[in-house]
Parts: C-alpha cells; sequence; structure tokens
C-alpha cells in the first residue's frame, strides 16, 4: 500500500475498534468487547510494520547520498529540505480550519524515520498490552470486571490518540493528540472512579499535566507568532537556514523562549522535575494503563516532542543545558525514593522516571538518537516490569506491597523469569537491551561540555540496580509468605504470560538494532551506533550538524568505530556497577536482612526524606494547592454574590422585553396587522428619507 | 401543470442540455404525477405515497447534485445573461438540493408520525395523497424561487410555494388551532404578496421589462431614479422578507408554527427559509449597479441590515417565555433568519464591486449557516416530536427529566440545542463564527455586536430547555423511540459535531464552492457590459481595478478567504460619506 494510505490506516483502525467497541460492546459483545481493539491494534501494527519496510527501502537506496549530505552539511542549498531528502513525507489529509489570508491550519501527517520508530514502539507494546489486559480485566473465575469494554474503548482511544501525535505533521495536530493522550491518561487512570483515591489521582494528573500544557500551547503560539506557520518541516527549516545564514532576524532569545515553552509540556507530560508529582499517584489505574501509558508510551511524548524539535532545541544552548539538567535532575531524585518505597508499582513508577530523566539527559548534551534508542528499549523491558508486577498483583488479590509476601518464584516461574530478565536490562547488565542505550547516553554526557551530567547519570545507573533487585529480591526470593486472603500463589493465564514472555525477548534483544558487530569493541564484539542511529541520522542531522550541539563531534558521523575504543572503559565501569548494586541488594536483602533497617535507622532524615517523596507533595499543597483553594473560594464568593447579581439584572430586562413581547403576541390579527403597517411605514418613510 | 412551466414551453424551445439542466423540477412534477397515478391505481396507501414521495425527493435531490458537482459550463441557455423565464445555474441547483434533502428527511419524520399511533384527527392518514401533492407543490414552488430572475416569475414562484404552504398548515382541519393558523398564514401572505407586486408593478413601469438582469444592466449605464429604485425594490423585497419571517412581517411565524402540525411546521421553518435567502441572493446577483447608484444600494443595504439586527433581536426576545416548544422554536427560527439576513445585508453592500472577489465571505457565510441550520434545526424539532409522539404534549413541561426517560434523545436534543446556541464543538458555533467573521470583515461592527449580543440571550432559553430535561424530573415515564427516529437523531448529532470539529474546513470550503458557483453566474454578466461602461470614468475592470477612478489601487483577484481590506475600507467610506 502507498505510504499515504497505510499512514491514514495507522490511527484509524484502533480508533474504529474503539468506535465499534463503545458503540456496541455494552450491549452486544461484553466481554468479548476486547476483539475489536485487538484487532484494530494489531492491524495497525502491520501497517506500521509495512511502513517501516517502505522507508527503510528508501533509506537504504539513498543511503549514499544521504550520508553524503549529512557529511557536507555546510554545503546544502538553503532552500532544500534540511537533511531529510526522500525520507520524509508529509501528506495533507485535508484541510482543517481556515487561519486568516487564504491559510489553512491543515490535518497534516509526517512520515519519517522519527515517526516510524515511535509508531513501531506504540504499537508493539500497545498490541501486548491489550493482550495482557484480556487476562488482567477479569476476575479468578474468568468473568469480566465491570466496565470491561469501556476499558478497551479507551485503550483503543489511546492508541488511536498516540498515533495522532507521533503522526502529526504540524504542531497543532501534535497538540491534538497531546490533549487527547492527556485525556485518555485521565479516563484510565480514573477508570475505578468509585475509588476516591483512584478518582483524586485522575484528577491531580489532569492539573498537573495542565501546568505543562499551558506552556507548551503557548510555546506554539509563538512558533505561529514568530514563523507564521505550524507546520513541522517549514519551521525547521527556517530554524536551520536562519542559523546558517547567520541570520539575527530569529535571535537567540526567542528561540530559547520557544524550547523552553515546549519543554515545559515535555516536563508535565513526561513527569520530570518540578511537575513529576502526578506519575506515582497515576499508578491507581489499571496496571496495563501503568505499563502502557505511564511507562512505555505516554510519558515518553515530551522525550519524542524534543527529539522532534531536534532543530529548534540545538539551536538555544541554554534550553539544551536546562533540559539536560532537569533530566540529570529527575533521574537521580527518583532513584532515591525508589530505594524506600514499598509499594511495586511505585517503586516501578520511581523507575520510569528516573530513566525518562535519563532520556532527556540525553536530549540535553544533544545525543537525540540515544535518548529515542533508550525511549525505544526501555519500552519493552519497562512494560513487562509493569505487567510482571501486575501479574503478582492479579494473583495477591491486588495486595502489591513486598513487606507482604516473598519467595514468589516457585508458584509463579513465568512472571519471575520475565521479572528478572527485565529487571537485569533495566540495571543495565550487559548485553541486556537498556546497557547499550544507557551506556551511550552516559557517554555522551561525559564527552560533553558538562562531564558532570554523565557522573550523576553513573550513580544513578548504580542506584537503579540496587532498588530494581531489591524489589526483585523482596518479592521473589526468600521464604514463601502470601498476604492474608490469598491461599495459594498461582501463575497467570496464557493471555498474560504470552505477552510477558515476548516483552521479556524484547528486553534481551531489542538492543541489539542499535549496536553493530567490529572489532575491538565491547567483549571484542559489540560497538556502538548501529542501524537504529542510522535510520534515525536524517531526522538529526540537522540538530547535531550544528556546532554548538557537543554531541557534533560524534553526530557528523555515524559510522561505526568512530566511537573508538576509548569508550569502552565506561562500558566495562557500568557493568561493574550494575553488578555491584544487584551484589548489594542480594547481601542486604537475603544475606543479612537487617542491614536495611540499620541504615534507615542510622541516616534518620535522609531516609525520611527518601520515604516521604522530599515532602514535594507536602510542599505543593501547602505552597499552591492551599492558596489556589483559598483563592478559588474568594472567586466562587464573588461568582455568587457579585456577577451573579448583575447577571439577574442583565437578564431581568430581556426578560422584561420578552414578556412584553409576548403580551403583543397574542394572536390577535388586528395587533399583528398593526404591527407589520407601522413597520413597514417606519421602513419605508427611511428608505424614502435616505434614497 | 404548473403555469411557470406553460410559459417556460411557449417561449424557450428546450434543447436536451438545457433539458437535463432543469432535470430537478421535472423530478417533483414526476413525482406529483406519480403520486395521483398511484393513487387512481392502488387507492389511498399511505405507505405507497409515503414512498413514492420520499423516492421523488431522493431522485431530485440527486439531479442536483449532479448539477451542483458538474463543471460551470452545462447550463446553456439558461444563464440569467440571456434573460431567460427560467435560470437553471449550479446556485439554483444547491438550493434545490437543500429543498429536497429537507423534503427526504420531513417524509421521514412524516413516516414515525403516521406510525406513533395518533387518532386520525391529528394524523389523516387517509388524506397522504393531498399532503404530499401540497408538500410537493410548496417544495416546486420554493425550487423556482431560486430559479428565475424573471419578476413575473418570481411572484408565480413565490405564490406557487406560498398556496400550498397556507393549505398544508390547515391540513388537520378539525383542529381548531390549525385552521387558525391557516387563516392567519393566508391573510399575511396575501397582504405582503400585494406589496411584492406593487413593487414588481413599478419596476416594470418605469423599465419596461420584467426581466431584472436587464433591469439591472439598464442601471448600470444609466444610473437609477434613486426614489423609486428605493421604494420598489424595498417593497419587492417585502414578499420575500415574509418568506424568511423577517420582522416586521413575522407575526404569522408562531402562530402557525403552533397550529401546523410537527413536521410541517418543520418544513416551514427550514425550506421556505432557505428558498427565501436564495431568492434575495439571486436579486442581489442580478442587480449589481453599486457602481451606478451606491446611495440606492447603501440606503436598501441598511434597511436590510436594520431588519436583520430587529429580526434576530426580536426572536429572541420572544423566545424568552415560551413554554410552547414549537412556539419557542419558531422564534428561534426567527432569530436565526435574522443572522443569516444580516449577512445577506453585507452581500447587498459589496454589490456589484470588483472587490468582492469570486467568494465573499458573507456569501459563503449564508450557505454555510442555511446547510448546518438545516440540519441542527431538524434535529431539534425531531426530538420535540417524537416527545410529543409519546406524550401528546409539546410543551416544554414534556421535556422534563427527559435525560433519565430518554438518554440518547436527551443528548441528541443538547447538542442540536447547543448548536443553535453556537457553542463549540457544535456546526452551528462554526456556521456562527465564519458569519461573524464576514460581518467582521465587511467593518460593519454593530451587526457584530448585535449578533453576538443575541447570541447571548438566545443561549438563556436554549438552556432553559436543557435545564428542564437533564435538573427537573418529574417523574415522567420513559419514552420508546422509535428506531428510525434514532437513527435520523443520530446521523443529524453526528453531522452537526462533524462540522463543529473534524469537518470546519469541509464546511467552509464546501460553502465556498458554492459561493463560487453563484458568482460564475453574476461575473460574465458584468463582463458582457465592461466594454461600454468602460466609457465612464469610475468603471468597473475584470483586472481588479478599484472602480473609483481616484483610488485606482490594483487589487490581486484572491480567491480566499480574505478580499482585499483595502479596498473594503474605500467601500465602507463611500458609506459613511452616502449616510
Amino acid at each position: 500500500m502507498e505510504l499515504k494510505t497505510l499512514a491514514i490506516l495507522i490511527p484509524l483502525l484502533p480508533l474504529a475498534g474503539s468506535a465499534l467497541v463503545g458503540a456496541i460492546g455494552l450491549r452486544g459483545l461484553k466481554d468479548r468487547s476486547h476483539w475489536l481493539v485487538l484487532a484494530g491494534v494489531t492491524a495497525a501494527l502491520f501497517c506500521a510494520v509495512s511502513l517501516f519496510y517502505q522507508v527503510n527501502t528508501e533509506l537504504n537506496r539513498g543511503g549514499s547520498e544521504t550520508a553524503a549530505a549529512i557529511g557536507a552539511h555546510a554545503q546544502i542549498d538553503p532552500s532544500q529540505q534540511v537533511g531529510y531528502g526522500k525520507l520524509a513525507e508529509s501528506f495533507t489529509i485535508y484541510e482543517w480550519i481556515p487561519a486568516g489570508a487564504a491559510d489553512w491550519l491543515n490535518v497534516t501527517f509526517r512520515v519519517d524515520p522519527l515517526t516510524i520508530v515511535m509508531l513501531l514502539t506504540v504499537l508493539s507494546v500497545s498490541t501486548m498490552v491489550v493482550m495482557y489486559s484480556v487476562g488482567y480485566m477479569r476476575d479468578h473465575h474468568g468473568h469480566a470486571e465491570l466496565g470491561y469494554e469501556r476499558f478497551f474503548a479507551f485503550l483503543g482511544l489511546f492508541v488511536f490518540s498516540m498515533c495522532m501525535l507521533v503522526l502529526a505533521g504540524n504542531f497543532l495536530l501534535l497538540y491534538l493528540g497531546w490533549e487527547l493522550v492527556g485525556l485518555c491518561s485521565y479516563l484510565l487512570i480514573g477508570f475505578y472512579y468509585q475509588k476516591p483515591s483512584a478518582a483524586a489521582a485522575a484528577k491531580k494528573a489532569f492539573l498537573v499535566n495542565r501546568i505543562g500544557d499551558f506552556g507548551f500551547g503557548l510555546g506554539i503560539l509563538l512558533i505561529y507568532l514568530t514563523f507564521n506557520t505550524l507546520d513541522y518541516q517549514e519551521v525547521f527549516n527556517m530554524v536551520a537556514n536562519s542559523k546558517m545564514a547567520g541570520d539575527l532576524a530569529l535571535s537567540t532569545e526567542r528561540i530559547t523562549t520557544i524550547a523552553l515553552l515546549l519543554f515545559c509540556g515535555a516536563m508535565g507530560k513526561s513527569a520530570q522535575l518540578p511537575l513529576h508529582v502526578w506519575l506515582p499517584d497515576a499508578m491507581e489505574g489499571p496496571t496495563p494503563v501503568s505499563a502502557l501509558i505511564h511507562a512505555a508510551t505516554m510519558v515518553t511524548a515530551g522525550v519524542y516532542m524534543v527529539a522532534r524539535c531536534s532543530v529548534i532545541f540545538a539551536a538555544s544552548p541554554i534550553a539544551m543545558w536546562i533540559v539536560g539538567a532537569i533530566g540529570a535532575a529527575t533521574a537521580l531524585f527518583a532513584a532515591t525514593i525508589a530505594l524506600t518505597q514499598f509499594d511495586m508499582k511505585r517503586i516501578l513508577a520511581y523507575s520510569t522516571l528516573s530513566q525518562l530523566g535519563y532520556m532527556f539527559l540525553g536530549l540535553g548534551v544533544g545525543a537525540f538518537d540515544s535518548a529515542m534508542f533508550h525511549l525505544y528499549t526501555h519500552a519493552f523491558f519497562k512494560a513487562c516490569l509493569f505487567l510482571g508486577a501486575g501479574s503478582v498483583m492479579h494473583a495477591m488479590a491486588g495486595e502489591i506491597d513486598i513487606r507482604r509476601f516473598s519467595g514468589l518464584r516457585k508458584a509463579m516461574p513465568i512472571t519471575y523469569f520475565t521479572f528478572l530478565i527485565s529487571g537485569l536490562a533495566l540495571a543495565g547488565v550487559p548485553l541486556l537491551s537498556a546497557f547499550w542505550s544507557k551506556d551511550e547516553i552516559i557517554h555522551a554526557a561525559l564527552a560533553s561540555s558538562t562531564p558532570w551530567l554523565g557522573w550523576i547519570g553513573l550513580v544513578t545507573a548504580f542506584l537503579t540496580a540496587f532498588y530494581t533487585f531489591r524489589m526483585i529480591f523482596m518479592a521473589f526470593h526468600n521464604e514463601e509468605r502470601l498476604p492474608r486472603g490469598v491461599e495459594h500463589a498461582h501463575e497467570s493465564g496464557v493471555w498474560m504470560s504470552a505477552p510477558l514472555v515476548l516483552l521479556a525477548i524484547g528486553a534481551v534483544f531489542a538492543g541489539y538494532v542499535g549496536v553493530t558487530t567490529g572489532h575491538g569493541g565491547f567483549l571484542g564484539m559489540f560497538e556502538p551506533h548501529g542501524a537504529f542511529h542510522h535510520f534515525l541520522a536524517p531526522n538529526f542531522s540537522d540538530a547535531k550538524g550544528h556546532e554548538m550541539t557537543v554531541a557534533a563531534a560524534q553526530g557528523v558521523a555515524h559510522g561505526a568505530g568512530e566511537h573508538g575504543s576509548e569508550s569502552h572503559w565506561l562500558m566495562w565501569l557500568s557493568s561493574g556497577l550494575a553488578f555491584y548494586g544487584i551484589f548489594n541488594a542480594w547481601y542486604f536483602y537475603t544475606r543479612r536482612p537487617g542491614i536495611p533497617l540499620a541504615i534507615a535507622l542510622a541516616s534518620g532524615s535522609v531516609y525520611k526524606l527518601f520515604y516521604h517523596k522530599y515532602y514535594v507533595d507536602e510542599l505543593y499543597d501547602l505552597v499552591f494547592v492551599r492558596p489556589l483553594r483559598r483563592l478559588g473560594d474568594m472567586c466562587y464568593a464573588c461568582d455568587r454574590f457579585v456577577i451573579n447579581g448583575i447577571l439577574w439584572i442583565i437578564a431581568a430586562i430581556p426578560r422584561a422585553i420578552g414578556f412584553l413581547l409576548r403580551g403583543w403576541q397574542q394572536g390577535a390579527m388586528q395587533g399583528y396587522a398593526l404591527g407589520m403597517v407601522v413597520g413597514l411605514v417606519v421602513i419605508m418613510w427611511w428608505v424614502l428619507a435616505n434614497a | 401543470m404548473p403555469t411557470g412551466l406553460l410559459i417556460l414551453a411557449d417561449m424557450w424551445m428546450p434543447s436536451a442540455d438545457d433539458l437535463a439542466a432543469i432535470g430537478p423540477l421535472w423530478g417533483f412534477v414526476g413525482t406529483l404525477v406519480a403520486i395521483l397515478v398511484a393513487a387512481l391505481a392502488v387507492g389511498r396507501n399511505w405507505r405507497v405515497t409515503g414512498m413514492l414521495a420520499a423516492l421523488g425527493a431522493a431522485v431530485t435531490g440527486w439531479m442536483a447534485l449532479r448539477t451542483v458537482m458538474s463543471p460551470p459550463t452545462n447550463w446553456a441557455g439558461l444563464s440569467p445573461n440571456n434573460s431567460p423565464m427560467f435560470v437553471a445555474d449550479q446556485f439554483s441547483a444547491f438550493f434545490v438540493l437543500l429543498v429536497s434533502v429537507f423534503m427526504l428527511l420531513v417524509i421521514g419524520m412524516w413516516w414515525m408520525g403516521q406510525n406513533a399511533g395518533l387518532p386520525e384527527r391529528l394524523s389523516r392518514k387517509g388524506d397522504s395523497v393531498e399532503f404530499f401533492i401540497l408538500l410537493i407543490g410548496s417544495a416546486f414552488g420554493m425550487s423556482m424561487m431560486v430559479s428565475t430572475t424573471n419578476l413575473l416569475m418570481i411572484v408565480l414562484a413565490v405564490e406557487m410555494a406560498s398556496l400550498p404552504s397556507y393549505a398544508i398548515t390547515a391540513f388537520r382541519k378539525q383542529h381548531a388551532k390549525a385552521a387558525e393558523a391557516g387563516l392567519k398564514y393566508v391573510l399575511f401572505g396575501a397582504v405582503t404578496s400585494a406589496i411584492m407586486i406593487y413593487g414588481a408593478s413599478l419596476l416594470y413601469g418605469h423599465y419596461h421589462t420584467l426581466d431584472l438582469a436587464e433591469i439591472g444592466r439598464t442601471i448600470r449605464i444609466e444610473g437609477a431614479p434613486t426614489l423609486l429604485m428605493g421604494v420598489s425594490l424595498f417593497a419587492f423585497m417585502v414578499g420575500v422578507a415574509f418568506k424568511v419571517s423577517a420582522v416586521p412581517f413575522h407575526f404569522w411565524c408562531p402562530d402557525v408554527f403552533e397550529g401546523a402540525a410537527i413536521e410541517v411546521t418543520t418544513w416551514l421553518s427550514v425550506a421556505s427559509k432557505a428558498a427565501g435567502l436564495g431568492l434575495m441572493l439571486r436579486i442581489i446577483s442580478v442587480l449589481t449597479f453599486k457602481i451606478a447608484s451606491p446611495e440606492t444600494l447603501n440606503t436598501l443595504a441598511t434597511a436590510i441590515a436594520v431588519m436583520a439586527a430587529l429580526t434576530c433581536t426580536v426572536g429572541n426576545l420572544s423566545a424568552f417565555r415560551q413554554t410552547n416548544m414549537k412556539r419557542l422554536l419558531a422564534f428561534s427560527s426567527i432569530a436565526h433568519a435574522g443572522y443569516m439576513l444580516m449577512a445577506v445585508a453585507i452581500v447587498w453592500m459589496n454589490n456589484g464591486s470588483p472587490t468582492e472577489g469570486v467568494a465573499h465571505p458573507a456569501f459563503s457565510a449564508i450557505v454555510g449557516y442555511i446547510s448546518v441550520y438545516l440540519v441542527m434545526n431538524l434535529g431539534a424539532f425531531l426530538v420535540v416530536a417524537m416527545v410529543y409522539w409519546a406524550t401528546g404534549s409539546e410543551s416544554i413541561d414534556a421535556m422534563n427529566g427527559l435525560m433519565r426517560r430518554s438518554p440518547l434523545l436527551a443528548v441528541m436534543m443538547v447538542v442540536f440545542l447547543f448548536s443553535l446556541v453556537g457553542l463549540p464543538p457544535m456546526g452551528g458555533f462554526m456556521a456562527k463564527l465564519y458569519l461573524l467573521y464576514a460581518l467582521w470583515d465587511a467593518t460593519w461592527y454593530s451587526l457584530v455586536i448585535v449578533a453576538v449580543f443575541n447570541t447571548l440571550i438566545s443561549l438563556y432559553y436554549y438552556a432553559r430547555v436543557a435545564r428542564a430535561m437533564v435538573f427537573s424530573d418529574d417523574g415522567q415515564p420513559a419514552i420508546r423511540v422509535p428506531m428510525v427516529g434514532q437513527a435520523l437523531a443520530t446521523v443529524c448529532a453526528l453531522v452537526v459535531l462533524y462540522t463543529g470539529t473534524v469537518g470546519a474546513g469541509t464546511l467552509k470550503a464546501f460553502s465556498d464552492d458554492r459561493a463560487k458557483d453563484l458568482y460564475a453566474v453574476v461575473k460574465p454578466g458584468i463582463a458582457v457590459h465592461t466594454a461600454a461602461e468602460s466609457a465612464r470614468p469610475d468603471s468597473v475592470n475584470e483586472n481588479g481595478t478599484l472602480w473609483n477612478g481616484q483610488n485606482s489601487t490594483t487589487v490581486p483577484n484572491n480567491d480566499g478567504w480574505h478580499i482585499g481590506l483595502a479596498a473594503r475600507k474605500v467601500d465602507s467610506d463611500r458609506n459613511k460619506n452616502g449616510e
């Protein structure tokens, strides 16, 4: 099929599934509602794969020209599309909203390597999660939960929204997708809306995102004001061309403002400091939702957006620095909190924050492709971890506190092994997917002008290994203990196990698309920057070509071997740290269980600080929530007494006139005729007087 | 046989192309004949009659659609430039399409009414043949209204549309209110027709021709005696104002709407307004004498604008205290006619100046508004009708608690009501936005203020209905909604939502295309006479030179949404001086 057809089908198929389930699910399908959504999402995945093959073929055919174009970046004719060549195609689906002089805001889709990477990631994880949900959203007798069809309708809607977000060819459509995924997130976090905590979490997520989205919206408006268009290609061309020509019309301040406003949106959506507070609470939603939306896909939208706008960000060193610094801070901050939590899903949530921090760190030092690579590997192992936690939760009758159970290894072997593999990946154990991607980011950071970001990354890597295995050892090892009310743990059904296994396979092998084999690399075999980076190269060539980005040195040519053997010490170091973290966790939680308690007691206030998540929620409550509430009360009082009063008076006037007019319209012909004649005479007189 | 066609046959030998072009009207006539023949063949069967009428409406609509979609060279001798008795172009085809689509929907509604188990006194199943003869007769008249530029034909068409409407209003003859409504309608119709014919006779007396296009050409060359033009044109427009129920010719509207059966009310609320607006635009399109006597045109445009503002305001204010849903919607329809008349005033104002461009935003706004209004108004009436069939009451109290009694109907009704107010994300919002934009673009800010103010107050009475449905549940029993009704209402609601969100641009593009169709007709008419006119200092120039010689800026002939603002400024300055 043609690219355009495929690009249209990809969002429409899940939407069709979702709409059908919404329309007929409750009455007609009930506990078979999943089939429509599953079919839609799977079909969309096939479309995405087909899209990938077409673009990849194009890439290989035009590979040499593209590489030449990247290499000789400075010589490119400014009028040309920068860097993309034939690889990026924008389709205007139709004209949407008229905007001023013969200008339209269109529904435009854009297909390029970045889009395809995102589509493949989103759709493959979505397919797994939809499959998993079939087993998860049932009780132990296999009866569908209340709201089963609603759940799948929302899930389908989410996949549609996410596809719209990544396929968008202009900022308006991006914003639309951005808000749509936010809406789906809200609906799904609050899926158990009878539960007050879930309703509150949904509200919190929505409100915190509002703050970020406000900035994002302003950023888009500013883009429109500056460039008078919202089309990606036009905006990026203008930024890149003005940069090349040394054009002063587009001031650095303006670009920095745009970049930072856009980043505001990313901070909200990807839960970076200081807007991270909603994500841990979002775990109130059903676990598949946490896996799909709050780990693998939606929360990475911010990373995707920054990568998409890499040209804009790369043009502003300050913005880049801020992105990197916030990423590093979030990575470390969230990892320290994760050390002390006991709720499996919350630990994973903080781990997600921390990993998202890595991605932003990578973006901030200009390693856009490495950040995307980490996004892609992270989706698999983190989704697998969440689904594993869901599997445990399902078996433990909703209990998820790792102090209440242990030793599940025997009873739940599939869950255990998949969880272990993904945990190893998350910890950064060599030869698993995250090892490659995380190391690239740290390497890029160390090679940049801000190497301390890289050191923070290394410390976080150690903490990551530790908290991951603390969780694994506490939950799955030691003697078997079950929470009250659960007679025996049991493995989940095939609907749930199959996605776990598939995702675990992804967690192991997904990284290999990003490495090449070469002599003298890590373990004498592996070099970073493989096919993945080659595929994405056209997207970032422009941003990376800019001398201000630190990664320019490594980014200009993506050939293997360029990375050099000097980086291998880092690989050895980080794998050492990973193993050391795992060993510590093993020693603390299986050998000498007294140590953690002793450390907690000894460290006192520091432990409390971590355990209470740095008191951020309390702080926000004090600084923002309560004053805002008070302001709201004041506004309400004002509305009730002042504005309502004025409105009543205003409404009274037309009401009185209405009363009079109604009296006129009594039905008596004489009155009507009189009115008509008087009216006619008056108008006629006026016409005669003026004509 | 309708008189119009006899004259047509007498005066003009049709070619095959022309026959095809007037196809839509043959559709209506053929349906009339088919219904009569079927009545003779199978007796008075309401199902057969209804089916035939629906089929006829569908075929007519399809033929009209073909003409609308065809390239604009198809209408051969039927362009107004050739001064025919009968004009068939894409513009008229579009209004025929509107009328026939609407007729199809009204037939669906009527069908449900027949199935709703009303007493014979109200449903009059036995008289379905007469009912459809009258309905199609008025549809034919409405189609004729937009298909001619001849004064006599216009008068005949208006009568053709009106007379069956009078009868159909009083169709439930044992119903006292219906009889009263019919009588009122006929009296007002007679008076306004008289005034209209008086205006037409003045025009004929002065110009010795019945052809409006010819009159327009004469004025463009010789100028016009302003007093005569003002009086005669305004008197002529009174007949049309009556059809669109503009203040002060609106008095018939609420009583007629209340008295007539609900499907008839629905029919009159949209179809006759569409035809009236179409006729107004048609008249403007041939009387392009802005250059020759701008004062007259400005006075007339201002008169229309004042009428529009009054129509809007009186309609909305009167609706405030209505307790009968049909009366409420009647006043609402008056108000909506007012909004559209505002745009008509703009079209008048800029009429004939070359700066108006091919797709004047006001023109396009009218087309968009009437299209959306058709759907949302039908939807609202449909819900009221279904409640009426279930409860036998048309009072607003019958809507109480509808959210519980029939959630689907209630949600649909809220969609229609909010669309009628003009709230996003409904089609009514987009339509109103384009309309306000057109007013703004014409720098007629007072109209914008009136329109916005009216939108605000209209929120009150529409929201009152919504409040009754949602908050004032008085425990009435649930309503069983017929499947056809559900489907029809859902389709209407989807169209309203579509045009308000995803299809906002589609709506705009659609209306722009229709607007271009009319100007494709008009422009050649001007071009024919530019040679004669070019001797005059302030001449029309097809290249886009401004019409007043002193200020000859060249304005690019912009196809889009913005039309040279500078040029418009000059217009409005001239306008101010004129006053």
